[in-house]
């Protein structure tokens, strides 16, 4: 296993993100979130739905900016998308007039590097267990198919950083059982940092090395978990279904108050 | 990062859009060409008029009582009548005020073939070389006189690779011709008043004595001559007179308010075509919201998306403006031939160089168009964040 400790480092520092709402009110959707990810680590942010754990993935990703506290990437401010940071969106967001080769290597195009590094097309592809597909139209592969594709296009600019966004969310069980184990052999054999937003307890267990739990919006830190099981994970092994429950009490113990379960008078 | 894809990109999304990249050629096709045609019409006639003031010498213009045309067809049409008036009107209009008088002589418009040595359609016109100052200024080459047997020909008579012609019988030389003038002399041939009248005598003897006739009289006054009290000293003189200066203000002024009404109308037009092209490149970027947030999203800057979009835009501008200038050019010729016959206008005559000023014209009137169009859409598209365009749209 390729253990990283050069690149990647995150440090999220009392990062606070309002939005406004369609009546020009501020609405706080992060609180005060402060999180220390170390280079190479794994880390899934789990929280309920609308907490807010994607707000701060895109934080992280440079796409929406902070309102208060900061995010640095190896002491470097975060202040806009950059192609260290490579991201997975829940939808591929393929482009469909190319085929997964040229989706693949538009990356490189766009740094300029395609020529020295076309290589690389092949063996990401490869990679990702799409070999064979490489002239394939997005819109004849399978969903499984289409994110893998993703993940080659945001790997072959071995980006320090991947953020994923609930990339498995649309899949099948089955095949998400399969990606995500490929998902843990890429993190292996590149070693970047790795953070994932997901509100799948279990996938969480399996994949990260550490699991942020946030409460619902606006998201806070309820706690940090430390997973040390050794890869690859038994998913109904004793410390994965301890670990589990463990997450999923704390996810409960942060979740809606009581004011906002019957605010409008339902019991 | 970005730089070396902005072409690929560029291409692969107009390839991708032809039907909206279809419409948006068609507007500015449109607009290009009416603007070069209607531009370079303008252009000519105002040309035309400005060497005929130059290089018109005559002050005042006296022909014929019978002539059927207007003022501004005997001075500008190409059309020439074989009416007469004695010369003795000559006494009548030479006064104190008077300069020098020169005289023409319109014999016919020769059909060419059977009287000639040549197919050509041939219009005779004699001048008093000694006298005259009309077509003098228009020769392209020096030339001390003109003799008997010679001939200069006006800018629209073909006499590509000839040097000698035989006209009504009698052998002529070609020894020089004349630039455009933007007036019947464009389709005449001009030769000695003395030799077109003896041709006259002999081949057109039912015509008034060519001895003692002539088609006009140019005057030309003295510098400090006043044109209304010449004219008010020669009223009563049996024939028509008109005041070049005049006719030429008169003409201006036309011309004026036409490129005005004009010039408001290719306006509008520009509006219009700015407002179309303008919400098609809004739709061809909405359709790309998320394209346009995912390439936001990997690292391009907004100024590198904004590069992007203009040279995408640009390429379909600068292809459409060429096309429709291309065909404003290749109509330019027929407008202003018919500007010429139907309008009786002087037009300069159109050559490469002209033709060319009004492509590129039309060009740059094509990309600025397009810049227009292309700012508001992008500046709303702007203002989106990448997080927000990554969730609208379709990729």
């Amino acid at each position: 296993m390729v253990i990283n400790t050069q690149y990647g480092h995150i440090e999220i520092d009392h990062v606070s993100k309002y939005f406004v709402d369609p009546f020009g009110n501020k609405v706080l959707t992060v609180n005060d979130v402060t999180i220390d990810i170390k280079p190479g680590e794994f880390v899934c942010l789990m929280g309920p739905s609308g907490c807010g754990k994607t707000t701060l993935l895109r934080t992280i990703a440079g796409l929406l900016k902070a309102d208060e506290g900061t995010i640095h990437l190896d002491n470097d401010l975060i202040e806009k998308p950059g192609p260290e940071r490579g991201l997975v969106f829940q939808n591929p967001e393929l482009f469909k007039w190319m085929s997964v080769e040229e989706n693949v290597a538009f990356g490189l195009k766009a740094r300029g590097v395609y020529k020295e590094q076309k290589d690389d097309v092949q063996k990401f592809i490869d990679l990702v267990g799409l070999k064979g597909f490489e002239k394939t139209l997005p819109h004849h592969l399978s969903g499984g198919m289409q994110q893998r594709a993703a993940f080659a296009r945001a790997l072959i600019n071995r980006p320090k950083v991947l953020l994923l966004d609930e990339p498995f969310g649309a899949l099948d069980a089955f095949t998400r059982t399969a990606l995500q184990n490929r998902l843990v052999d890429l993190w292996k054999r590149f070693g970047m940092t790795c953070v994932m937003v997901t509100h799948d307890v279990e996938e969480a267990v399996v994949l990260a090395t550490k699991i942020v739990v946030m409460s619902s919006r606006p998201a806070t830190v309820i706690d940090i978990v430390e997973n040390d099981l050794s890869y690859p994970r038994d998913r109904n092994s004793m410390h994965a279904i301890e670990l589990k429950k463990q997450i999923l009490e704390q996810l409960h113990s942060g979740e809606f108050s009581d004011e906002e379960t019957y605010s409008d008078g339902i019991e | 990062m970005f730089n070396k894809l902005f072409g690929t990109i560029a291409l692969s999304n107009i390839s991708r859009r032809k039907q909206l990249v279809a419409i948006v050629s068609i507007c500015i096709i449109i607009s290009i060409f009416l603007f070069v045609l209607v531009w370079g019409t303008l252009d000519a006639t105002k040309a035309g008029l400005k060497l005929n003031q130059e290089r018109h010498g005559a002050d005042v213009v006296v022909y014929p009582l019978e002539s059927k045309l207007d003022d501004s067809g005997i001075l500008y049409s190409g059309v020439a009548q074989s009416v007469y008036m004695p010369s003795s009107i000559l006494d009548e209009i030479d006064n104190e005020y008077v300069d020098s008088i020169t005289t023409q002589y319109f014999l016919q418009t020769l059909p060419g073939g059977g009287c000639c040595s040549t197919e050509l359609e041939l219009r005779l016109v004699g001048i008093d070389w000694d006298t005259d100052f009309l077509v003098k200024p228009w020769i392209k080459d020096k030339i001390d006189t003109l003799k008997d047997g010679e001939i200069i020909a006006g800018c629209n008579v073909d006499i590509e690779g000839l040097v000698s012609l035989t006209i009504l019988n009698y052998p002529m030389t070609i020894i020089s011709s004349l630039e455009p003038t933007g007036s019947f002399l464009d389709d005449s041939v001009v030769c000695n008043i003395g030799l077109l009248r003896n041709l006259a005598k002999i081949n057109f003897p039912e015509n008034p004595d060519p001895f003692s006739s002539i088609t006009c009289a140019m005057v030309r006054l003295d510098k400090n001559a006043s044109i209304d009290t010449y004219l008010d000293s020669i009223i009563g003189i049996s024939a028509n007179v008109i005041s070049v200066t005049d006719l030429q203000i008169k003409l201006q002024n036309e011309i004026g308010m036409f490129s005005t009404i004009l010039t408001l109308l290719l306006a509008v037009i520009m509006i219009l075509c700015v407002i179309a092209i303008s919400s098609q490149f809004y739709m061809m970027i909405h359709m790309r919201i998320k394209e346009v947030g995912y390439l936001r999203s990997i690292g391009m800057t907004r100024s590198q998306l904004f590069r992007m979009f203009i040279m995408e835009f640009g390429l379909i501008g600068l292809s459409s403006g060429f096309f429709g200038s291309l065909i404003g050019m290749a109509l330019i010729g027929p407008m202003i031939n018919w500007v010429r016959s139907n309008l009786t206008m002087p037009v300069s005559v159109v050559d490469i160089k002209f033709m060319l000023i009004h492509l590129l014209l039309g060009i740059v009137i094509t990309l600025m168009l397009c810049l227009i169009s292309t700012i508001i859409p992008l500046i709303i598209t702007n203002r989106l964040s990448p997080h927000e365009m990554i969730t609208k749209g379709e990729l």
